[in-house]
């Protein structure tokens, strides 16, 4: 069976890679969304909530970073 | 075209380093957006919590730009604003940069406000109470 | 000849329209997946398994999404 999305892979290895930022970058918001669900259904706590956000936050800023270097990669 | 490093090679120290700062600054505003947003849905009830989790906040942002005021690679990539960085990373989070404009936790923003409209004194106390 | 080069457009529209539900459905399967995690949060070890998988499922899923999006936009895949 072939996986429908492998065909839609972009030849460029840069534009894969942008692929791949852009939607890590909207599952670390997603992630952010469920600490929040969690902390209101109290899974963790404030301080759990804080570091974990942190994190997930300075990740978000190197894809973010990561993302601009590639767009102005490709347009060199 | 090929793989694409998030540093690229001729990258310096320096750079990494103004980057990782950078990246916490992004944090703080993350961070302190979504406590606020948090508290004011009733998730945090405790106010005290709020307070404290905020103004640790409010203080690692403000060691982060008073030890950065001077260096010239930092600010350039930091953009000179709170508001341009935003800008530039496309950060949302208009909770969170008005918190950091004010440097003061909501609830003490409040009962300074609420302070104010009785004496001034009340006001300077509230104030300096969040900066401490 | 004619009929056989619409023949071989219809098999490939068909083709095409067979493989873009199939990547709708693996789309809808990860939403699924990543609602599943997050209500079987309880399950793991350490909060950090969890953040792990619930972040390597959406980015799968929004992998898919952008594929789908892209697919649409250009109107037929290109193989």
């Amino acid at each position: 069976e072939i996986d429908p999305s492998s065909l839609v892979t972009a030849q460029n290895p840069a534009l894969n890679q942008l692929y791949e930022s852009v939607a890590r970058d909207y599952a670390l918001s997603d992630t952010m969304h469920v600490l929040a669900r969690l902390l209101n259904r109290d899974a963790v706590n404030l301080d759990v909530f804080v570091k974990k956000t942190r994190q997930l936050g300075r990740e978000q800023f190197f894809t973010r970073m990561h993302i601009q270097n590639i767009i102005e990669r490709l347009r060199q | 075209m090929q793989i694409i490093p998030l540093f690229e090679p001729g990258v310096s120290i320096r750079q990494r380093e103004v980057a990782e700062t950078l990246a916490e600054v992004y944090s703080i505003v993350i961070c302190v957006d979504q406590v606020e947003k948090m508290y004011l849905k009733d998730v945090i009830p405790d106010e005290s919590e709020y307070n404290r989790v905020t103004a640790r906040l409010l203080q690692q942002y403000r060691a982060i730009m008073a030890n950065n005021d001077q260096d010239h690679d930092f600010q350039m990539a930091f953009g000179g604003s709170l508001q341009e960085f935003c800008k530039r990373y496309g950060v949302i989070a208009s909770n969170g940069v008005l918190r950091l404009e004010k440097g003061i936790p909501l609830t003490t923003e409040h009962a300074a406000a609420a302070g104010a409209s009785k004496s001034s004194t009340s006001t300077a106390s509230a104030t300096n109470a969040a900066g401490a | 000849k004619l009929w056989q080069d619409l023949r071989q457009r219809i098999m490939e529209k068909y083709h095409d329209d067979a493989l873009k539900k199939q990547l709708e459905v693996q789309i809808q399967h990860l939403d699924d997946a990543s609602g599943k995690l997050e209500m079987d949060m309880g399950k793991y070890e350490g909060l950090d398994e969890f953040l792990n998988d619930y972040i390597g499922t959406r980015t799968q899923y929004h992998l898919k999404r952008e594929k789908l999006t892209t697919w649409i936009q250009q109107g037929e895949l290109k193989m």
